[in-house]
């Protein structure tokens, strides 16, 4: 009940709620967020409209979120009064405290130089890559939920291009991001995969294909990257479960090992 | 690349999900393509021949 008045308080009416249900997990926050230094991070019983106001005028948020926000800090911050809902807040505003495994999002990618067919070709990677990485084939093979929506994939990545803020903000492990160049007669993509957590890059490699051939259809060197950044994520996935759980592994986990050693 | 070893030690994990959850349809799947992949690599049919990874796929 007290999920569903921060719902109405923070969403104003808008779809999808930047509340989101992660089936099994909990609720997260989907909106980009900033990290506090450790001297402004409130704890649960601190956070008030103050903060969330300031927050949100540091990245821009849309029209109408500011006073949202505002209402949704009010009314967060007495939810918190009434107790019961710290471990809740600090999931709220610790974009780290509950990231999921395979969780990944994709910031769009950018362009070298002012070109417009080229500029349409980057947007069509993106759109490409955004609808096929929650895919039954990609990512949606292991947790269909854990790709955020793509007007929260947008919003964030209007407040910034840096890959490790833009998956935090989002509450993601991976970010798949690219830059595309014209080079004469060939069109090239740098595609890349950080880890949100640290800033590590895992993957990055280049795409080539005639001018010509290409732009008219950004979908084939979209599905160029999606296997080679989807596998790396899995690699890396499959790494860090055997780091962190060798002994204790569960049904993802394994199935994670499995694909691993077939790729 | 894919070669029998990895093929092995991927066949192993896919059993491991199954003895947590029998009727994992991923497993089962993952499981019948791994078979069918070490019989191509190796010229050798299926522990139970094909008709076993047939029934995998049919289990999931």
């Amino acid at each position: 009940m007290q999920i569903s008045a921060l719902r109405r308080a923070l969403d104003g009416g808008a779809e999808p709620s930047c509340i989101q249900t992660v089936p099994g997990r909990g609720y997260r926050f989907a909106l980009p967020v900033s990290v506090a230094t450790d001297e402004a991070a409130p704890d649960a019983a601190s956070v008030d409209a103050d903060f969330v106001s300031s927050d949100v005028a540091e990245h821009g948020a849309g029209p109408g979120s500011r006073r949202a926000l505002l209402w949704g800090g009010g009314a967060f911050a007495a939810v918190a009064a009434v107790g019961g809902v710290a471990r809740f807040a600090s999931a709220l505003w610790n974009p780290h405290a509950s990231l999921a495994r395979l969780s990944a999002a994709v910031l769009p990618f950018a362009v070298q130089g002012n070109d417009p067919p080229l500029a349409r070709f980057a947007d069509g990677i993106t759109e490409t890559l955004t609808l096929d990485l929650p895919s039954p084939w990609c990512l949606g093979y292991f947790s269909p939920s854990l790709v955020p929506p793509r007007n929260i994939m947008r919003a964030a990545a209007a407040t910034t291009s840096n890959p490790r803020v833009f998956g935090t903000a989002l509450n993601v492990r991976y970010v798949l991001s690219g830059v595309v160049r014209g080079n004469g007669s060939v069109v090239q993509a740098n595609a890349e995969v950080t880890v949100a957590e640290t800033g590590a890059l895992i993957w990055s490699k280049q795409y080539n294909d005639a001018r010509d051939a290409t732009l008219d259809d950004p979908t084939i060197m979209a599905r160029w990257i999606r296997p080679d950044a989807v596998f790396a994520m899995l690699a890396d996935e499959a790494a860090r479960s055997l780091r962190e759980r060798p002994r204790d592994m569960d049904e993802m986990d394994l199935m994670l090992q499995g694909k691993a050693w077939t790729q | 690349m894919l070669n029998p070893e990895r093929l092995e030690g991927a066949r192993l994990f896919y059993e491991r999900v199954l003895e947590l959850n029998p009727r994992s349809a991923d497993a089962l799947g993952s499981l019948a393509d791994t078979l069918l992949a070490q019989s191509y690599i190796t010229g050798v049919p299926p522990p139970g021949g094909y008709r076993a990874a047939e029934r995998l796929i049919e289990r999931g």
